[in-house]
């Protein structure tokens, strides 16, 4: 008996003095835990992966950020003006929680104890700090900034008013200089993964967006003290003078330049770019993303510009000069010029950007191919953007594998004598350091400083000013043809203040007879239409395009495809002048563009949550 | 006392040891010749002082006879006295008592009648001989024979409905008549508890008992089924009829949290499943309602506690017993089946539906084709002359069908056989016993087409009981069950339903018709017949000729042991020690194989796709792809207790008292493999995989333990005042540190004021009175395992940064609030036991309040700004009021000069919940609001349906519709309108909403305070659960009946539901029950229940009261009739044939509208109710024991 009792008692206490809190820790078994993690390389690596994933677009998006330079099937919330404080655009909890991420990186990190890792994949998360917050100023202005993470409790922080976007940009340019300080050279994984100089290329394009917007919507400077004590005036020339200098120093460092060779012979190295299926090692390719066939890691951008049809406009068209380096005005009844003598001695990268008259439409290596018509299934007017187009395997739903570059090195000589140009500096020798590359490459004349402000660009750019204004404008032409449907155009039009065009009632000009007759209407234009008829708008002696108005004529030439046969008043398209004129697309869209539209709302459940704290973007109340 | 020689001495050495007594160990010396036994006793008196009492005439004591001992016992001197005389004696010190013994008992034959209270007799009572195989069944008259039975003997009389009686006959009463007492001697009647037991009139807290005889007569596959409407807090919610029986949801006084929160059941004190358990085997099962009972259990039972008990082998010398019991069943569903199935009516009606939706024909048929529908529609069976599949003479197909075809006669199996074997041993000794059973069941499932669907489950259990030394006791209980499931169908559904009849069910419900066939007349199977589509049809493109293919096989095996292992130690009197251990394993595979579907014929491009599916050729869209996928799951689970139990009286004084520790552990692995391609069609392995193809590889494991301190002390005066106190202090490791242990008390007590002396003089009438009240508090711990860790967890991507491989990313998991904590459960009972009429009459009534505080949900909204979800927090609280009552009555009467005893009994139980806290400060209706009653149903009031389009238009003119009507608004032009038929619905919130210059019908600003035109329409949770038993025995015959139901339940029919909805659902049905289409609107029936025909109305219409459904129903849930044959042989002891139907019959008000959809499954879908069937069993069975 006495055997049992002590059995019991050692039990009893065994059981008693394992009850210790440890004893009923289980910790989770197959995932890992911040405590250990962020200690190697590895895991620094897996962590800062997520930012390249979440923080920037794939190459199928850049097609749905449009302007007024194109369009598509459906026109975006902005061209449409039917934005409204309840949607939620990037002021969502989601896209706050890559914020979050970032900022978890930098309460963690000191877990690995290799400061060189360690210091290379800072560098990655403050350049991707930096471009959260660029976005979300290009969206918002002001913004609030948290460079921690916050605690649910933590009420000061989680309701604290905006920031100012001055200090944010100020931030933000901070940001990508501690991450160009801090991010190697080169990575094994080459451009695929982000190095200084594509920190310094970003902060180019943020702080001549920053200063430039401030220039035209005449935002007050701000002071900043800086760490040191002394004060910054945050002005619009301080943002300029910083972009200037960030592209110089890339420029300067001679790690890159424009991509001059192609791939094949049959076409110019601008047009290969876009369709290189390995930007690893290309001298323009300064950050990019790889696509794969094999990892089945595709996109589905040429999918989307058949889909969508999306099309450039007769605006956008006029911004080429002809081959001889003069403006398309200059050019005899240019106005009314067709389809395909529109195409005719002009800046070699037009035909290299929308499908010319007896181009291929895809690139097909061997050249075998029939020539192919411009195609009214492939476009709404006419203008079908070949930008990007591969060879017909990749024209179905995401099996796009050509890469595509965040940022190459055209922008960040485009950014330089854009900055320079607002400053008033812009001297003959950075033209020649700059545009006068691309112009090289094309195979256009070079650009000779102008002065006298060239009077389409002046009527499409009304608000542009300076005491280079020709510089200016000349400086904008370059950018528009040269990063057409790149994802810049929008933000441009906004940061220069020239959000009407944006909407389809904006596209019409304000002058009653404006130098260029497309814009004497509304709508988007297309290519010019004598009057309905038949039409052989590639000149290769077969009729391949039917206009009509009312009932289908009766007999149709047998070589004009179905898809060509062009009924007037049908798919919102429509003739500006009626019976004949510019293929117009939503002329009746009657969209208002006020200065509202240069910003975002804040979504209203937020503004809603914060009880005051948070205010409202103006004329979104 | 009565003893023989043969038992003399060992008894005798007992009692030496025992009482010291020195009489059997003196040493006699006698020697006499030929003297009589009375001059022998007095020679032994004078010589040793021994006086010997003879207490019977029968003792001689003039035989002459000798006696000669030397140094003798003085039991050895007594034998040679009395030699050969049957005499025995009794020895106490110097006394001894002398009694004539009846010679020894030859075995003799023994009769006897048995009769009821009143003298009646009774037919059909089993009397065995305790120990023996001897036993007899009596006879009309009540009369029996038993032979060669050995006295003493106790007999054990055993009568359906009654307990057993044991009587002890000595061989001399001659024609015995055994007295059959009313058996609900509820005294004595032992309740189990946690860690215990309690007798029934000393429970204060409020438990039920589900005997588990009831349980096993009836012929249910699972615990879980059988449970339903046995005691009135139960509500089981099947998930589906499903033969696996794998999903139910159980609640005990309705919903604890709105987090999850689901009775414990413990199976022999061991965590298990309901699922699991052979009701064969079950002893009884207690429901533990009340804080007070469940306290014991602490953090897991704050949900309450089902306690399973199985059965044990018997304790005593004799021969084993073996029952078996089988069956044979047949399955088919308790609702209608009725769907059109004339291809003609059938275009018609959906032709009308769809052109006023769309303005065009749902199904593009041209009036000759039409007419040869017409020629068709009394075809049941193709007639030669008129076949279903004719060449199309148009030539824009090849074929073209006009069939009278019944799909679901065609997918679904009508009847569905089962059957069961079962069988057990039992027997033992007085040191071990044993109890042995297994199980074997086969049921089939519903899918008539494709692979094999039906579930084989075999069950085991053996438990054994030894005595090892007098106070050491071993016992052990083993449990084994399998179950293997196999179906057909494929696992894209599964996965994505959880569940793979649900998807598949829901997915025949559309896009096929009786006009078309699943094989074209070359044998090819169907596909994309080309005037139809349906991108979801099982049969159809999609998921193309799924049930035509039997390579699409899945199986679920399930494998679960339960080992126990257990030492009592008797350590003092009343006083012993319980120390357990137990593993627990499950083991589940299941494995999944698709196969794209060989030989179709797509009729609408004129294709043919041959070959097997490896070979290419095939018809495969999208989903239905070759691959083959296993996913392997285990539980490893180790419990133990160890605890002192003392029970003991001081005089009126009665004190229990339990304190002991639980520890559990379990942890569980799984593992998915998902393999694209094999390399054969008929066998299934991953290393079949062709190439590479491993396309998934999944590990994740998770465990959790904890540790608990219990106690509980009772005390009762004279089982008339009764306290108990209990507790538990429980630690999870689900919580972090600071927060882990929590104590949960509770305390409870009775007076049983009938045994007041003041009651004697009712007594006679109302026999018992009982009060019970008890109070206490539970957790609930019911979070996953690892819910306060930050996570890192790692995805791949579609994103590389090499080329050669796709990058994978690490994130952290959402962060959780860091002072969460267990939920906490105070609940509030007071009971009431009444007995009257001797206990003929019986009232249990129990009224509670129990209140959930800090549940874990959202707590206030944080900003986007935050970047994550707002953590949850213990932040809500809610309250549920309600009662239980049964009533039973049970008594016997004389019928037909026999006698007939019958019981009936009903109970009915209610309660309703509301949520008293919730961080809702605007009260929107689309989260919990303070106030809100769980289960309530929002929705419009229509008036009617308009009577004129003028009366529409007019409407329309002052409303604006486009919330309510937005359906009929949508519908193509003319019809884009309110018209007559249609639903009006009523503004109810005045102007305060206006839209465009009209009063808006609409939901305001969907807040409590503006919930515009909606109001509180119903309730979907089911109130006012009742239940009718009745049984009665007559003449070997018995016969019982059970009836439940829910006194009010509402049901707003799904969207999806086309069951209910028909072509209104969607506009090309599968299924359109046969009594809609009388049910409409129409024109020629103004007065019609559905609205003006509108295919797809109900996919963007509004929940309103016109629709609701009132889901109350009374069903016949079982009957039972039984018959025991009266054999004369010992060698079967009971022989009853049986017949039990299960669900007969139910009556329900939604059956006026929709008899295709059961009121008990109505109300649990998330898959527009388009659900396995529920089922309705008719069994023939035999039950027999050896």
């Amino acid at each position: 008996m006495k055997n049992i009792f002590k059995v019991v008692m050692i039990s009893a206490a065994v059981l008693t003095m394992t009850a210790c809190e440890d004893f009923l820790t289980k910790t989770p078994e197959t995932s890992l835990s911040p405590a250990s993690f962020f200690s190697s390389e590895k895991e620094l690596e897996l962590w800062t992966n997520y930012e390249y994933t979440t923080l920037l677009d794939d190459a199928t998006d850049y097609a749905e950020i449009k302007g007024d330079d194109y369009i598509g099937r459906s026109l975006s919330a902005i061209q449409k003006g039917t934005r409204t404080n309840a949607t939620t655009g990037l002021w969502s909890q989601s896209h706050w929680g890559y914020l979050r991420h970032i900022n978890q990186f930098f309460e963690n990190c000191s877990n690995c104890k290799n400061e060189e890792v360690r210091t290379k994949f800072e560098g990655v998360e403050h350049f991707f700090r930096a471009l959260f917050y660029y976005q979300m100023v290009q969206y918002y202005g002001d913004v609030p900034y948290y460079d921690s993470v916050v605690g649910s409790a933590d009420e000061d922080a989680l309701f604290r008013a905006r920031d100012s976007r001055g200090f944010v940009m100020k931030k933000v340019l901070e940001d990508l200089d501690l991450a160009a300080k801090k991010l190697p050279d080169s990575w094994s994984d080459g451009c695929f993964r982000i190095n200084k100089y594509g920190a310094m290329a970003l902060k180019s394009r943020a702080a001549l967006f920053e200063g430039t917007f401030r220039k035209y919507h005449n935002v007050a400077d701000e002071q900043y003290t800086e760490a040191d004590g002394t004060v910054t005036t945050l002005s619009s020339e301080w943002f300029l003078r910083q972009a200037a200098d960030a592209a110089q120093s890339v420029m300067s460092s001679g790690k890159y330049s424009l991509y001059t060779s192609s791939s094949n012979p049959n076409w110019k190295a601008y047009r290969d770019f876009f369709q290189l299926e390995d930007l690893k090692g290309n001298p323009e390719a300064i950050f990019a993303k790889h696509y794969d066939v094999t990892l089945a890691i595709r996109h589905g951008l040429q999918f989307d510009l058949k889909n969508e049809t999306y099309s450039a406009t007769r605006r956008f068209v006029n911004h080429y000069l002809c081959s001889d380096g003069k403006p398309i005005q200059d050019r005899e009844g240019w106005a009314t010029e067709q389809y395909y003598e529109q195409f005719q001695r002009r800046d070699p990268r037009m035909a290299q950007t929308l499908h010319a008259p007896g181009h291929f439409g895809y690139l097909d290596p061997e050249m075998k191919g029939a020539v192919e018509i411009t195609d009214f299934a492939r476009t709404l007017n006419g203008y079908r953007v070949i930008k990007g187009v591969s060879d017909g395997s990749h024209e179905n739903a995401t099996t796009s594998t050509t890469d595509w570059a965040y940022i190459r090195y055209a922008e960040v000589l485009l950014n330089y004598a854009e900055a320079y140009a607002e400053l008033g500096e812009l001297t003959q020798g950075m033209i020649d350091k700059s545009i006068k590359l691309l112009r090289d490459r094309a195979g256009m004349p070079n650009l000779t400083l102008p002065t006298t402000p060239d009077p389409l660009m002046a009527e499409y750019y009304p608000n542009a000013n300076g005491t280079q204004l020709a510089a200016i404008l000349e400086v904008r032409r370059e950018r528009v043809v040269e990063l057409f449907a790149e994802g810049f155009h929008l933000w441009d039009m906004i940061r220069w203040k020239e959000g009407g065009p944006l909407t389809a009632a904006g596209n019409k000009s304000a002058s009653a007879t404006p130098l260029d007759p497309a814009c004497s209407t509304p709508g988007y234009k297309g290519i010019y239409i004598p009057g309905p008829g038949e039409y052989d708008t590639d000149h290769d002696g077969k009729k391949d395009l039917l206009v009509y108005i009312g009932t289908a004529p009766s007999s149709v030439s047998s070589s004009i495809p179905t898809t060509n046969r062009i009924k007037v008043g049908e798919n919102s398209l429509t003739l500006s002048e009626g019976d004949h004129g510019y293929i117009t697309r939503d002329a009746a869209e009657d969209y208002v563009w006020t200065d509202r539209d240069y910003l975002y709302p804040v979504p209203l459940e937020q503004i809603q949550a914060y009880d005051g704290k948070l205010t409202q973007n103006p004329g979104w109340e | 006392m009565l003893t023989q020689k043969s038992f003399f001495k060992p008894l005798l050495l007992t009692f030496a040891a025992l009482m010291l007594c020195i009489g059997a160990n003196a040493q006699v010396n006698l020697s006499l010749k030929n003297v009589k036994v009375s001059d022998a006793i007095t020679a032994l008196n004078r010589a040793y002082g021994y006086s010997v009492s003879v207490n019977s005439d029968d003792v001689d004591l003039n035989k002459v006879i000798s006696v000669n001992a030397s140094r003798a016992s003085i039991s050895d001197v007594l034998d040679q006295i009395f030699a050969g005389q049957q005499v025995s004696y009794f020895i106490d010190g110097k006394s001894i008592s002398v009694s004539k013994v009846e010679p020894k008992a030859k075995p003799a034959q023994l009769t006897g009648v048995v009769v009821d209270e009143n003298g009646e007799p009774l037919m059909g009572a089993g009397i065995l001989v305790k120990g023996t195989g001897t036993g007899f069944i009596s006879g009309p008259d009540g009369s029996f024979a038993l032979r060669d039975v050995i006295f003493p003997a106790t007999l054990v009389v055993s009568f359906i409905g009654y307990s057993d009686q044991e009587i002890t006959v000595n061989g001399n009463e001659g024609h015995i008549k055994v007295v059959f007492k009313d058996s609900m001697n509820l005294l004595d009647e032992v309740v189990v508890v946690g860690y215990g037991t309690q007798k029934r009139v000393n429970v204060t807290g409020a438990v039920s008992v589900i005997d588990g005889t009831t349980l096993s007569q009836r012929p249910v596959t699972n615990t879980a089924m059988a449970i339903q409407g046995a005691d009135p807090s139960i509500i089981i919610t099947t998930g589906n009829g499903s033969i696996e029986s794998s999903e139910y949801s159980m609640s005990v006084r309705g919903k604890v949290s709105l987090n999850s929160g689901s009775p414990l059941v413990l199976v022999d004190g061991v965590e298990g499943s309901l699922t699991l358990v052979n009701p064969n085997d079950i002893e009884s099962i207690s429901v533990l309602k009340d804080a007070s009972a469940c306290a014991i259990y602490g953090a897991k039972a704050s949900a309450g506690v089902i306690l399973v008990n199985t059965k044990s082998g018997v304790g005593e010398e004799g021969k084993a017993s073996i029952n078996y019991n089988g069956r044979y069943s047949i399955s088919s569903n308790t609702t209608s089946t009725n769907f059109m199935t004339t291809a003609y009516d059938y275009i018609m009606l959906t032709n009308s539906f769809n052109q006023v939706f769309q303005g065009n024909d749902a199904w593009t048929y041209t009036e000759e084709q039409i007419q040869m529908m017409y020629d068709r529609r009394n075809d049941v069976t193709e007639n030669p002359e008129r076949p279903w599949v004719i060449p199309d003479t148009t030539n824009t197909y090849t074929y073209l069908y006009l069939g009278n075809f019944d799909w679901y006669g065609w997918l679904f199996k009508r009847t569905r056989p089962e059957t069961e074997h079962n069988v057990s041993i039992k027997g033992g000794t007085k040191k071990m016993n044993y109890y042995v059973s297994g199980r074997y069941l086969y049921r089939e499932g519903l899918f008539n087409q494709g692979a094999a669907d039906n579930v084989n489950n075999f069950s085991f259990r053996a438990k054994l009981n030894a005595e090892i030394t007098p106070w050491l006791h071993y016992s052990n209980n083993l449990a084994y069950e399998r179950s293997n499931y196999q179906y057909g169908g494929f696992w894209e559904q599964d996965g994505q339903a959880g569940l793979v009849e649900q998807g598949i069910l829901w997915n025949t419900t559309q896009n096929v018709g009786p006009f078309y066939v699943p094989y074209n007349p070359d044998g090819t199977v169907n596909i994309q017949p080309g005037f139809m589509y349906g991108a979801t049809s099982p049969l159809f493109s999609g998921r193309g000729g799924v049930w035509t293919n039997d390579g699409n096989k899945n199986a679920r095996i399930k494998n679960a042991l339960t080992l126990t292992n257990r030492l009592t130690f008797s350590i003092a009197k009343g006083l012993k020690f319980v120390a357990d251990y137990t593993y627990r394993r499950n083991d589940n595979v299941n494995t999944y194989r698709s196969l794209p579907t060989p030989n179709c014929y797509d009729n609408a491009n004129k294709r043919m796709y041959v070959g097997n599916g490896l070979t290419g050729g095939y018809f495969s869209n999208g989903s239905v792809n070759d691959f083959y996928r296993e996913v392997r799951y285990y539980q490893d689970g180790h419990v133990a207790n160890g605890y002192f139990a003392y029970d003991g009286t001081f005089g009126k004084h009665n004190v229990a008292a339990t304190l002991g520790a639980n520890f559990d552990d379990y942890r569980s692995s799984n593992v998915t493999v998902h393999q694209k391609g094999s390399l054969s069609d008929a066998l299934a392995y991953l290393n079949l995989a062709s190439a590479t193809e491993i396309s998934t590889l999944n590990e994740s494991n998770s465990a959790y333990r904890t540790l608990g301190f219990f106690g509980r002390l009772n005390y009762n005066y004279a089982e008339k005042y009764l306290f108990e106190v209990s507790g538990r202090y429980d630690g999870t490791s689900r919580f972090p540190k600071n927060h882990r242990w929590g104590f949960f008390p509770s305390v409870s007590a009775g007076w049983r004021i009938s045994e007041e002396p003041f009651w004697a003089p009712i007594s006679g009438v109302w026999n018992k009175a009982k009060l019970r009240l008890s109070y206490g508090t539970l957790g609930n711990q019911q979070v996953s395992n690892y819910y306060y860790f930050d996570t890192i967890s790692l995805d791949k991507l579609t994103y590389t940064f090499n080329g050669t491989d796709a990058a994978q990313r690490a994130t952290m998991s959402s962060p959780v609030s860091s002072s969460l904590t267990w939920e906490t459960v105070i609940s509030y009972n007071v009971g009431l036991d009444l007995g009257f009429f001797k206990d003929r009459l019986n009232i249990v009534a129990d009224a509670y309040i129990r209140d959930t505080k800090d549940m874990l949900t959202k707590a206030m909204t944080l900003p986007n700004v935050y970047g994550v979800s707002a953590p949850k927090e213990n932040a809500a609280d809610l309250r549920t009021k309600g009662y239980e009552i049964t009533v039973s009555w049970h008594d016997a009467k004389k019928v037909g000069g026999k006698p007939l005893h019958y019981g009936i009994s009903a109970s009915l139980g209610d309660n309703i919940t509301k949520i008293t806290k919730f961080n809702n400060p605007t009260n929107l209706l689309t989260d919990n609001y303070v106030g809100k009653t769980l289960g309530e149903i929002w929705g419009y009031h229509v008036i009617g349906l308009f009577e004129s389009d003028e009366a529409a238009a007019q409407w329309a003119e002052q409303y604006d519709l486009s919330v309510v009507n937005k359906a009929e608004l949508a519908c193509k032009a003319p019809y884009n309108m309110v018209m007559a038929g249609d639903m009006q619905f009523e503004n109810l919130d005045g102007d305060t909403h206006m839209k465009d210059g009209k009063i808006a019908i609409n939901t305001g600003s969907n807040t409590l305070d503006d919930p515009g035109d909606r109001r509180v329409i119903g309730n979907s949770l089911p109130r006012y659960r009742y239940s009718f038993k009745g049984d009665l025995a007559w003449n070997g015959i018995d016969f019982s009946v059970f009836f439940q139901g829910v006194g009010k339940c509402d049901w707003y029919p799904d969207a999806n539901c086309v069951y209910f909805w028909g072509p209104y659902s969607y506009r090309r049905p599968t299924f359109i029950p046969t009594s809609l289409q009388d049910n409409c609107w129409t024109e020629d029936n103004p007065s019609g229940y559905f609205p003006r025909q509108r295919a797809q109305l109900v996919k963007n219409s509004v929940v309103n009261d016109r629709y609701l459904q009132s889901a109350a129903y009374l069903r016949l849930k079982n009957l039972t009739l039984g018959y025991s044959i009266p054999f004369k042989t010992k060698a079967i002891q009971k022989c009853r044939l049986y017949f039990s139907g299960e669900n007969l019959f139910y009556l329900s008000p939604m059956k006026k509208y929709c008899d295709t959809v059961d009121p008990e499954v109505a109300t649990t879908s998330a898959y527009g109710d388009c659900l396995y069937p529920y089922a309705k069993t008719i069994t023939f069975g035999v039950d027999i024991t050896f």
